[in-house]
C-alpha cells in the first residue's frame, strides 16, 4: 500500500479527527426523540457524516493519483498567527496604539524583506490612521491606551 | 407601476448627500482594498465592516453595498494589469484581460470591465426590484418547515457548485456545520462545544471566521511566494475601448448579464459561478473571429458583466429570506444584525426605506464605479507597485481592529488566531473555504428550523414532503443530487469548474 | 536626601492622591463615562443606553460611550458592569432578566445582584400575549378553555429560551393548572415573524414587536403581561383582568454602577437621570418604541430587584425552566 494522495489522506484523517471530537462532546448533550430532538442529536448526526466522507477521502488516496503536500513553510504562518495573538494581549492591557506597534513589529518579521525604517514608519501611519478614522471619526469603543 | 414608485422612492433615498457620500467612500474603498492582489470581496467587506458601525442601517448597508461591488470591480483592475486574481470570480478575467494588456490594449481592456460591469449593474438593479417583491410574499408563508428543505438544497447547491473535489466540498459543509453549531441552543438553551469559555456561548464569530479563512490565510500564502508582481507598468492609454470593440462585446455583456443574474439568485452561487460560465458560454457561442486566450475582449466583457450582475442578484434571497447565497451575503446579513436589523421578509414591509434606498443604491453605485474607475485607473496602478512587506502588516491591523470591534471582544482576536492556524491547513490540503462558510451559516438555521418544525408538529416527519413548497424545495435537492451522481455530468461539471 | 527618603515620599505622595481622590467626585465627571450593555445594538438596553447617554453629555459636557458587551447570556457584559473600578466611569445598563431571572436560572453565574450598586430604574416595556389573527381565539378565557382542552399541545413562541416572555408564559400556566408547549426563537423579530405567518398560534412578544403585526391585521394582542393596561394601548386588558391571577410583568431596564461607587456619584447620577427621563422629548422618544420612562431611586430599585427576583426563582423553579 502507498499513499497516492496525500493531501486527500490527510484530509480525510482530519475531518476523521474533528469528527470524534465532536461526537464525544455531543454524546453528553441527549438526544431526546423526534417530537423534542435533544440538542445532541444533530451535531452526532452531521458528525458521523463528517466521519465517513472522511473515511472514503483518506481511503481514496490509496487509489486516486493527486498531489503531494506541498512544503509547509513555518515562518509567514507562525509569525502572523503569533502577532494576532500578541495584538489581542497588548491591546486588553496598554490600549490600541500599543497593539498597533506591537503587531506591525513582529509581523513585519513575516516576510523576508521588510526593513527597519520602514516599519517604524507604517506603524506611525497606521496608528495615526487608525487612532483618526475608527476612535476619533466613527466613535468606536476602543481604548487608545490603558485606563489612567 | 408600482415598482417604478417605489424605485422612485428608493432614489430618493439613495440620492440624499449622505447616502451618495457613503455610497462613494464604499465604492472607493472596496475598489482601493480590493485591487490588493488576494484580497477578495469577503476579506474586503469583512475588514471595512467598522466603518459602518457608527452609522444608521441604511447609510451602513449602502457604504457595504458598494464596498462588495468596488472589491469586484477591483479585483478585475488587478486582473488585468498584473495577471493576479484580485479574487476569485476575476479568475477568468486574466485569461484574455492580461492578454489584453500585454497587447498594448490594457486601456480598453478596463474601459469595457467597468462599462459591461456598470450595464450589467442597471440591467440586475432591475432585475432586483422586480423579482424581490414576489419572492418576499412568498417567504412571508414560509414556516419552519419549507426553512428547512430550503437549507438543504441550498446546501447541495453550494456543493455542487463549489471547485474541487465533491467530497472534501461536502466534508467542509459538514465541519462548518459543527463549528456553527458551537454556543447557546436555542432550542433547548443548552450551551455546546463551548468548553465554559463564556466568550464562546454565542457562539464563534462569523467576522473572526470568514477573516481567518479569507484575509488571513490569502496573505499568508502570498507572503510564502516572492514579493514580486508583475505589473503592467508601461502606459495605459485611453480606457475609451473603440465603437468596433464596443460592437463586439454588446451581445457578449448581454449574455453575461443574463447569466450572471440567474446564477447570483442560487445559493452557493453569485459573482463566480457566474463569471466562469457566462465565459465558457462566450467561447461556444460568440460569433468569429474568436481569439480567446490571446486577448478577445469579448473574454473580458462577459465575465465582468456576469459577475457583477450574480454579485447583484445575490441580494436577492439575502433580503428577501434573510438567506446568504455566498460567504459575502452572510457579511451583509451580520452587518444588519449588528444594526438591530433581522434579515427576512418582513424588511421590505416594515423598513422600506432600507430595502429600496439599497436597491436604487446599487444603481448609483454601479454608476460611481464608472465615473471613478475611468479617471481613477492610473492610482490604482500606482497602488499596486506598493510592495507587499508594506501592505500585510497593515491588513493584518485593520483585520484585528475589524474582528475586534464586532463585539469589542478581546477573545475574538484570540479566535482568529487559532482559526487561521486551522483554515491554514485546510488550505494546505486544498480543501475550499467556501463550503464551510455556507455550512457555518446555514447549518445552525437548518437544525433550528428542524427541531422547531419537529415540536410544533409534534414528531411528525412527513411535514417535510406535505407541505408543497418544502417538497418542492427537497425534491429540486434531490434532483442535484442525482444528477452529480451520474459519471457524464460529473466529468463535465469538473472540465467546466476547472477550466 | 537618600534613595530610601526618596521612595518614602514617593509612596506617600501616592498614598495622599488615593486618599484625596473621593474629594475629586466634587468634580466627576472628569472624563468620558463608559455604559456597557450586555446586549447587541439595537435591543432596549442599547437603545436606552444611547438616548441616557446623549442627555447626560448635553448636561455634563462629558463623553458618554455606549459599548456593548454581548454574549453569555449577558454574563460577559453584567461580569465586566461588576468588576469596572468604582468610580462612576463605567455604568451598566441591564434588563429585568439579567438580575431577576439570571440567578434563578443558571448554577454557575459570574455575578450577583450585590456587586452593584443600584442607579435607578429606566424604561419599561409592556409585553403582550398575542394570538394570530386566523385563530378563533379572542380573549384568555379562549386560550385557557382550549388548552384545557388538549394540554400541551397549544404553542407559544418567545424571543428565548429563559426570556421572562417565558417565564410569564409558565407563571400564567401555573396559576391556571394549564401546560403549553414552548417553542423559542432567537429573539423578538422572528418569534412575531412566526406568529404572524401561523406557524404558531400564540406568541408571548414585546408590545414594540407585536405592534406592526397587529396594524398590520396579522396579529390579534389578548392580554397585556403587566398588572396595568399600557399607557399607549389602553384598550388591551391585562391578564389580570381575565381571570389570571397575580401575574405581573414587563420587560424593563436599570442603571447599575459597581459597589462601592462613592454615593455622592451614586446620588450625582441618580439625580441627573431622573432630570433626563423627565424630559418630554426624551419621554417621547422612548414612547416611540412603545416604551415608558420610570424614573426610581436607588433603594425603590433595589426592592424592585429583590421583590421581582423573589416572584419570579419561585416559577422559574416550579416551571423547571432550564437553560444549561
Amino acid at each position: 500500500m502507498r499513499i497516492r494522495s496525500p493531501k486527500d489522506f490527510w484530509a480525510g484523517l482530519f475531518f476523521i479527527a474533528v469528527a470524534l471530537g465532536f461526537i464525544a462532546l455531543a454524546s453528553r448533550y441527549g438526544t431526546g426523540n423526534m417530537h423534542r430532538m435533544g440538542p445532541g442529536l444533530f451535531p452526532i448526526l452531521v458528525s458521523m457524516l463528517l466521519a465517513s466522507l472522511g473515511l472514503i477521502v483518506s481511503l481514496r488516496s490509496f487509489v486516486i493519483d493527486g498531489s503531494p503536500v506541498p512544503r509547509f513553510q513555518l515562518r509567514p504562518i507562525a509569525i502572523s498567527l503569533s502577532a494576532i495573538a500578541l495584538f489581542g494581549l497588548v491591546l486588553a492591557r496598554l490600549g490600541l496604539l500599543a497593539a498597533i506597534a506591537a503587531m506591525v513589529l513582529v509581523g513585519a518579521a513575516a516576510s523576508r524583506e521588510s526593513r527597519p525604517l520602514e516599519t517604524a514608519g507604517l506603524i506611525v501611519v497606521l496608528i495615526a490612521f487608525s487612532a483618526v478614522v475608527f476612535v476619533w471619526l466613527l466613535g468606536l469603543p476602543i481604548p487608545l491606551w490603558p485606563d489612567a | 407601476m408600482e415598482t417604478l414608485g417605489n424605485l422612485a422612492f428608493g432614489l430618493g433615498v439613495a440620492l440624499s448627500w449622505q447616502n451618495i457620500v457613503y455610497c462613494f467612500i464604499g465604492c472607493f474603498l472596496g475598489t482601493l482594498v480590493g485591487v490588493l492582489p488576494g484580497i477578495g470581496p469577503v476579506a474586503t467587506v469583512a475588514m471595512l465592516l467598522p466603518f459602518t458601525f457608527g452609522l444608521g442601517p441604511a447609510p451602513a448597508l449602502i457604504m457595504l453595498a458598494g464596498i462588495y461591488y468596488g472589491a469586484q470591480y477591483g479585483g478585475s483592475t488587478t486582473a488585468i494589469l498584473v495577471n493576479i486574481p484580485g479574487e476569485s470570480s476575476s479568475v477568468v478575467t486574466t485569461l484574455d484581460g492580461h492578454q489584453m494588456a500585454r497587447k498594448g490594449r490594457a486601456g480598453p481592456a478596463l474601459g469595457i470591465a467597468a462599462i459591461g460591469s456598470f450595464i450589467a449593474g442597471c440591467i440586475a438593479t432591475l432585475v432586483v426590484a422586480f423579482f424581490a417583491p414576489p419572492l418576499a410574499d412568498l417567504a412571508l408563508r414560509f414556516g419552519p418547515a419549507e426553512y428547512f428543505s430550503l437549507m438543504v438544497f441550498g446546501l447541495i447547491a453550494a456543493v455542487v457548485l463549489a471547485r474541487g473535489s465533491l467530497l472534501k466540498a461536502i466534508a467542509m459543509v459538514c465541519f462548518g456545520i459543527l463549528l456553527g453549531l458551537v454556543g447557546t441552543d436555542v432550542n433547548s438553551g443548552t450551551i455546546r462545544f463551548a468548553f465554559n469559555q463564556p466568550e464562546l456561548t454565542d457562539g464563534i464569530g462569523f467576522v473572526a471566521l470568514a477573516m481567518a479563512f479569507f484575509g488571513i490565510t490569502d496573505v499568508v500564502s502570498n507572503l510564502e511566494h516572492k514579493d514580486k508582481t508583475d505589473v503592467y507598468d508601461e502606459r495605459i492609454g485611453s480606457v475609451l475601448p473603440s465603437l468596433q470593440d464596443m460592437r463586439m462585446s454588446f451581445w457578449a455583456i448581454m449574455r453575461g448579464t443574463a447569466l450572471g443574474s440567474i446564477l447570483g439568485i442560487l445559493p452557493g452561487g453569485g459573482a463566480l459561478l457566474a463569471s466562469f460560465a457566462a465565459y465558457m458560454l462566450e467561447k461556444k457561442v460568440a460569433k468569429p473571429p474568436r481569439n480567446f486566450g490571446e486577448g478577445d475582449i469579448r473574454g473580458v466583457a462577459a465575465p465582468e458583466s456576469a459577475n457583477n450582475a450574480g454579485a447583484q442578484t445575490s441580494f436577492i434571497p439575502m433580503l428577501t429570506l434573510g438567506i446568504p447565497s455566498n460567504p459575502t451575503m452572510a457579511l451583509m446579513i451580520g452587518a444588519l444584525m449588528i444594526q438591530g436589523i433581522a434579515p427576512g421578509p418582513q424588511v421590505m414591509t416594515e423598513r422600506p426605506e432600507l430595502f429600496w434606498g439599497l436597491v436604487a443604491s446599487m444603481w448609483v453605485g454601479n454608476l460611481m464605479l464608472l465615473v471613478l474607475n475611468l479617471p481613477l485607473i492610473g492610482v490604482w496602478v500606482k497602488l499596486l507597485a506598493v510592495p507587499y512587506r508594506l501592505l500585510f502588516p497593515a491588513i493584518f491591523v485593520f483585520c484585528c481592529i475589524g474582528v475586534f470591534t464586532v463585539d469589542n471582544k478581546i477573545f475574538d482576536i484570540y479566535v482568529l488566531a487559532g482559526l487561521s492556524a486551522v483554515a491554514y491547513v485546510l488550505f494546505k490540503l486544498d480543501c475550499e473555504p467556501a463550503p464551510l462558510i455556507l455550512g457555518f451559516i446555514l447549518g445552525p438555521m437548518m437544525e433550528e428550523q428542524m427541531r422547531r418544525a419537529m415540536m410544533i408538529n409534534f414528531g411528525d416527519v412527513t411535514i417535510f414532503l406535505t407541505r408543497p413548497i418544502s417538497a418542492a424545495f427537497l425534491i429540486a435537492a434531490a434532483g442535484m443530487v442525482m444528477l452529480i451522481a451520474l459519471p457524464s455530468l460529473r466529468a463535465k461539471r469538473e472540465v467546466a469548474l476547472q477550466e | 536626601m537618600d534613595f530610601k527618603t526618596i521612595r518614602f515620599l514617593t509612596a506617600a505622595a501616592v498614598g495622599l492622591v488615593l486618599l484625596v481622590q473621593p474629594a475629586f467626585s466634587q468634580t466627576y465627571p472628569s472624563k468620558p463615562i463608559h455604559i456597557l450593555v450586555p446586549y447587541a445594538p439595537g435591543g432596549i438596553a442599547d437603545i436606552a443606553s444611547r438616548i441616557v447617554g446623549a442627555k447626560l453629555t448635553e448636561a455634563w459636557g462629558q463623553q458618554v460611550v455606549v459599548e456593548n458587551k454581548p454574549g453569555g447570556n449577558a454574563f460577559i457584559g453584567m461580569t465586566a458592569g461588576a468588576k469596572a473600578p468604582a468610580d462612576g466611569y463605567t455604568l451598566t445598563m441591564a434588563t429585568v432578566g439579567d438580575v431577576a431571572i439570571n440567578p434563578a436560572l443558571f448554577k454557575d453565574i459570574p455575578y450577583k445582584w450585590d456587586d452593584y450598586a443600584p442607579i435607578s430604574t429606566i424604561s419599561d416595556a409592556p409585553m403582550v400575549w398575542a394570538a394570530n389573527a386566523a385563530t378563533p381565539y379572542r380573549s384568555i378565557a379562549d386560550v385557557l378553555a382550549a388548552a384545557k382542552a388538549q394540554p400541551g399541545r397549544l404553542s407559544v413562541g418567545t424571543p428565548g429560551n429563559g426570556s421572562i416572555n417565558q417565564v410569564v408564559m409558565e407563571w400564567m400556566a401555573l396559576n391556571t393548572g394549564i401546560q403549553f408547549q414552548h417553542i423559542p426563537y432567537k429573539g423578538g423579530a422572528p418569534a412575531a415573524a412566526a406568529l404572524a405567518g401561523g406557524d404558531i398560534p400564540f406568541g408571548v412578544l414585546a408590545s414594540s414587536s407585536a405592534a406592526p403585526q397587529v396594524k398590520a391585521g396579522r396579529l390579534r394582542v389578548l392580554a397585556v403581561t403587566g398588572a396595568q393596561p399600557s399607557k399607549f394601548n389602553p384598550e388591551w386588558p391585562t391578564l389580570q383582568s381575565q381571570g389570571v391571577k397575580d401575574v405581573d410583568a414587563s420587560n424593563w431596564t436599570l442603571l447599575l454602577a459597581p459597589k462601592g461607587t462613592p454615593k455622592e456619584i451614586v446620588d450625582k447620577l441618580q439625580a441627573e437621570v431622573a432630570k433626563i427621563l423627565a424630559m418630554p422629548d426624551v419621554k417621547e422618544r422612548f414612547a416611540g418604541g412603545g416604551v415608558e420612562t420610570i424614573p426610581s431611586t436607588g433603594a425603590e430599585l433595589d426592592a424592585k430587584v429583590k421583590k421581582t427576583a423573589q416572584q419570579l426563582s419561585v416559577i422559574v423553579e416550579k416551571a423547571k425552566i432550564k437553560a444549561d
